[in-house]
């Protein structure tokens, strides 16, 4: 009779598994499989017999396990397969070793690698997976306990039929009897097989404690060659506590070695025995802890179970791992640190350790981190470098790390501090970064020109002109192009950087065609790029290009180029970025005239936006939402959001249209005309255009003319714009119908609508009523559209007079259920002034008291609101 | 398995004896009428086939109460078997086919023990077969 031990458990149960696993590699259209499952029920034992079975037909395998702890330095998991001199700065160099490196290995066959616990892989480990992957060189045997989250990497994969996701359930009754008989080497009685199912239910790993269990304190025993239960089973305590009970009774030698492996595993057999005696090995591989897995030519020895991990770490003392994790430092180092990934583990468990690590090496595990976009760990790493005194690198990082968090305020500290730190050869980056922080963070360009002044030295520098011709772009155009120059850089990062500011300031000017080619191609190199420092995300460039598209009234390819950057922002948690995009979607819908959607947009906008700091991207949200709730006739006079920056310029258009919506029409066309010609003098024509335009559909007289002087403005919407002012200063009906056709063909409804209903009114007064009623007709159909949009605009006068401009706010008003009294409040004028405009009003209008004229005004205004009908 | 079921088996074995062929005969019967294409798999001469496959069975799980001696037979002959091409479907086929042909020649004899019985002890032959030949020599790394 064999002596039951529990070495070696046989595998049972599973065997239909393995063929699947290996019909996957073979068949060649699959890259990976995921063995899901709840804890214990044997997803890593399945994953070593399917390494088994690959490396039986000619494949090289390896077997790694993610833990918590493993992640706190980036890569260090995947440690058995990095070169052991690497450079980390260089995250694309080393992917392409690695690369190479499995071409080697694997010799015409996909390299095997089995991951343990994969959702606990580290981002920068996950990208290395996907790089491989992609490359074909790879077949990734992934574990996963149940109800965790599977990386994008896999997650796509399966989606796309590329992964094959095998689940896997407790073992079934006859398999738990087959197994308890090998395992024991003995015929096993009725009751106690019946009592271990019933105990263990098919969970492999309880399964095996049960038995160790009952052995140990002589309930389970072999009499006659019979396995017979002599009492009752160990009392029902679950598995983890059985786990920790077992883990206690260990003597002190053999719980260390357990100990060290829950805190650094794999460890070489080598090193262990260097310590630890071979009986306290031999001893504990008997009892089932741990194991030996064979990788090529290196032998290392894991727990057998994760959950044995686990129930060691949480019990061990902080001093105790402490101690130990630098006791196995040191050995590693007095060896000389020579094996695969060593330098990343000794970070690793430094790090763990005292909460820190070599300097030099957690700055290029930052980088690392940076490279995946891992902000979170980026910043850990970084912050534990500069623990270690000063370090340029190190701020920037950290400095960029919490930008990109959208946590600007932070990173101004951080990066004041560096900037103060003299030179150095991060001097010059760290200046970049913080201005650009401090404007597009903090919208303090003043701050922002004043740190750029630190970087005198490098006047010459495309990166340095980039940023100056940025800061100035925001009061003069002509000058930040004209610093910009027609030559692009030859060499990025400068160039790509370069390419941005210039598509920034060329949208601006009005050169919108010429912004959404340099924004296209910035975004192009900029996700060539590697290196990421100062330049940012290259979802950054999709803004830019985003606006030109929109100004230029391509409106569907704007929501496209919207929507791609929401996307990539969100995938790559960049917070500054998740909520500019919204906004913009929230502009295109407002130009559009979709003004429930519109709303939607910015709330959702600044709902990512508010936190830290003050971007220009929440102050466009804010105005973006008040004009949007201006438009549908639902801002109060008392709304929060009225208190709308003074100083900024595209804030504005708040400001102007939050005045219309108090029934103060006529201030609000002279306040945007007004902002318009500042516009217009700081060279941005394409804000000047859009204001005079909003001027101009207020009714200001004036705005017209000064909107037909601003030529230049390049794409078929101020084109419009244009002609729309041009129509209106020859009181042209037929210019005006032409104007409102261009405008829907862009898919600009609601400005269509107003076109059209001013067209109607001077159709009607010039005696060509049959057309006024078809304008009015197509003015209504359009206004559907809108979802509920009641600009002045679009307010019909049912007489044959027009109501004038004040006559219409009265009107409104009184729509509104005001009374005369505080509509003159309102309007600062008399009450006696309000009658007799209203007087006027009812005989234009044909009506005879206030609510025959609510009803009049409603017809045009009150328009359900619509499910968003984007085209 | 139970002691008891071990016994059965071994029991139903021995009384069946010269039988065993006749079940055998029937066994492959069923197995190419169920599926004809498995035909193929066999190269050889099937009479011969059949009595190998009786004598083997039988001898397997007599030898189930000496643990040591049945695992190594049971490996060796699924590493062959996995040679043959024979995969984890084809055991579950064979099993249900076999335990209908145990069921319709002993008509009475089937009883709902006996049928478990077989049932488990089918099982122990297939999973030791398909654990194949161990991989390493011993399955211990540190007592080697
Ligand atoms: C209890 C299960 C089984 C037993 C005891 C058994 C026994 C045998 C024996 C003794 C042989 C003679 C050759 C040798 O020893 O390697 C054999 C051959 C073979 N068996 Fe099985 N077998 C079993 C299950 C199966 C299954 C499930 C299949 C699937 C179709 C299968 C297919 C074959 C084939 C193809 C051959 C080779 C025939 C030839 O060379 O013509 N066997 N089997």
């Amino acid at each position: 009779m064999a002596t039951a031990t529990a070495i070696g458990w046989p595998f049972v149960g599973r065997h239909g598994e393995v063929e699947r696993v290996s019909d996957a590699l073979d068949g060649g259209l699959l890259d990976a499989v995921v063995l899901t499952g709840s804890s214990g029920v044997g997803k890593t034992r399945l994953a070593q017999e399917c390494l088994a079975e690959a490396e039986s037909r000619g494949h090289r395998v390896a077997h790694v396990a993610a833990t918590a702890s493993a992640s706190a330095v980036p890569l260090s998991a995947l440690a058995p397969l990095l070169p052991v001199q690497m450079d980390l700065t260089d995250p694309h160099a080393l992917f392409e070793a690695v690369r190479r490196w499995l071409h080697e290995q694997a010799s015409g066959r996909r390299f095997v690698l089995a991951v343990d616990d994969v959702d606990l892989l580290d981002t920068v480990s996950v990208a290395l997976l996907q790089f491989l992957l992609a490359d074909g060189s790879l077949f990734v045997i992934a574990t996963q306990r149940t109800d965790t989250r599977l990386p994008d990497v896999l997650e796509s994969r399966w989606r796309s039929g590329r992964a094959l996701r095998v689940r896997l359930d407790s073992l079934e009754k006859q398999s738990v009897e087959t197994l308890l008989h090998f395992a024991l080497g003995g015929p096993v009685s009725t009751a106690a097989s019946e009592a271990l199912w019933q105990a263990s239910r098919g969970n492999v790993l309880y399964l095996r404690e049960l038995v160790g269990c009952g052995q140990r304190d002589g309930t389970l025993v072999c009499a006659d060659g019979v396995w017979r239960l002599t009492g009752p089973l160990t009392d029902s305590a679950g598995v983890v506590e059985l786990v920790s009970r077992r883990l206690h009774g260990l003597d002190p030698q053999q719980r260390a070695v357990l100990e060290l492996l829950a805190l650094c595993e794999p460890l070489a057999v080598d090193d262990l025995l260097r310590h630890t005696p071979v009986d306290v090995l031999a001893e504990l591989e008997a009892q089932g802890l741990i194991q030996v897995r064979l990788d090529g030519r290196r032998q290392d020895v894991t727990l057998t179970h994760p959950l044995h991990a686990e129930a060691l770490q949480h019990a061990m003392p902080r001093l105790r791992a402490r101690s130990l994790l630098l006791a196995q430092v040191e050995r590693v180092e007095g060896y000389g640190a020579r094996r695969r990934g060593d330098p990343l583990m000794l970070a690793s468990w430094r790090l763990d350790a005292t909460g820190t690590a070599d300097p030099t090496l957690l700055v290029r595990a930052a980088s690392l981190a940076r490279f995946a976009h891992d902000l979170p760990r980026t910043e850990r790493l970084a912050e534990a470098a500069l623990r270690h005194g000063p370090d340029g690198l190190a701020s920037l990082l950290l400095g960029e790390a919490l930008h990109e968090q959208a946590r600007y305020a932070e990173a101004e500290q951080v990066l004041a501090e560096a900037t103060g730190g003299g030179a150095g050869p991060e001097a010059f980056r760290l200046v970049l970064a913080r201005s650009l922080n401090l404007h597009h963070g903090l919208g303090d360009t003043r701050a922002a020109r004043e740190c750029l002044a630190g970087a005198d030295g490098e006047a010459g520098d495309p990166a340095r002109v980039a940023v100056d011709a940025l800061l100035t772009g925001v009061t003069d155009t002509g000058a930040a192009l004209e610093l910009l120059g027609d030559a692009e850089p030859g060499t990025d990062p400068g160039r790509v950087l370069w390419l941005r500011s210039r598509a920034t300031v060329l949208a601006d000017a009005g050169r919108l065609a010429d912004a959404a080619v340099a924004a296209e191609r910035g975004f192009a190199r900029h996700r060539q790029l590697d290196y990421r420092m100062v330049v940012s995300h290259p979802a950054t460039q999709l803004v830019v290009l985003t606006e030109a598209l929109r100004e230029q009234g391509r409106l569907a390819e704007a929501e496209e180029t919207a929507r791609e950057g929401f996307r990539l922002a969100v995938a790559d948690g960049i917070h500054s970025l998740i909520g500019a995009f919204p906004a913009q979607l929230g502009l295109v819908a407002l130009t559009r005239g979709r003004v429930g959607t519109a709303e939607r947009y910015f709330r959702e906008a600044l709902a990512h936006l508010r936190g830290g700091g003050r971007p220009p991207a929440l102050v466009s949200g804010v105005t973006g939402l008040v004009v949007a709730l201006a438009w549908r006739g639902a801002l109060a006079a008392d709304d929060p959001l009225l208190t709308l920056p003074d100083g900024e310029l595209i804030a504005a258009r708040g400001r102007g249209w939050a005045l219309c919506a108090v029934g103060r029409q006529r201030e609000a066309g002279q306040e945007l005309r007004a902002a318009g010609g500042l516009a217009v003098g700081q060279g941005r024509l394409t804000l000047a255009v859009e204001l005079l335009h909003d001027a101009l559909r207020l009714g200001d007289p004036a705005a017209a003319r000064e909107l037909v002087g601003v030529t230049g403005v390049q794409g078929d919407l101020a084109a419009a714009r244009l002609a729309h002012a041009d129509a209106v200063l020859r009181r042209d009906p037929d210019a005006l119908a032409a104007a409102a056709r261009t405008f829907e063909q862009l898919g600009v409804d609601l400005v269509a609508a107003e076109v059209l209903v001013a067209a109607a009114e001077l159709y009607r007064a010039t005696g060509t009523p049959r057309s006024a009623t078809a304008c009015a007709n197509q003015a209504a159909t359009l206004v559907q559209r809108c979802e509920g949009a009641r600009t002045p605009g679009l307010v019909t006068p049912v007489g044959h007079s027009p109501l004038t401009a004040r006559e219409r706010e009265v009107a409104l008003l009184v729509a509104e259920g005001y009374s005369s009294k505080r509509i003159a409040a309102e309007l600062f004028i008399s009450v006696r002034t309000v009658d007799n405009h209203l007087q006027s009003i009812y005989t234009k209008c044909g009506v005879k008291n206030r609510s025959e004229l609510a009803a009049v005004m409603g017809t045009a205004g009150a328009v359900p609101v619509r499910e968003d009908e984007r085209t | 398995m139970s002691p008891e079921q071990v016994a059965l088996v071994r029991d139903s074995v021995r009384a069946m004896g010269p039988r065993m062929d006749a079940v055998a005969d029937e066994f492959y019967r069923r197995v190419f009428a169920r599926d004809p294409s498995l035909r193929a798999m066999f190269a050889g001469d099937l009479v011969t086939q059949r009595r190998k496959f009786a004598d083997e069975l039988q001898a397997i799980v007599t030898a189930i109460p000496d643990i040591g001696a049945f695992l190594d037979r049971a490996r060796l002959l699924g590493a062959r078997h996995s040679g043959y091409g024979v995969r984890t479907g084809h055991y579950r086929q064979f099993r249900d086919l076999l335990l209908e042909t145990f069921a319709a020649e002993l008509g009475d004899a089937w009883t709902e023990e006996l049928a478990v019985a077989w049932h488990r002890a089918y099982d122990m032959v297939a999973e030791a077969m398909m654990m194949g030949v161990p991989r390493s020599t011993g399955a211990s790394f540190f007592t080697r």
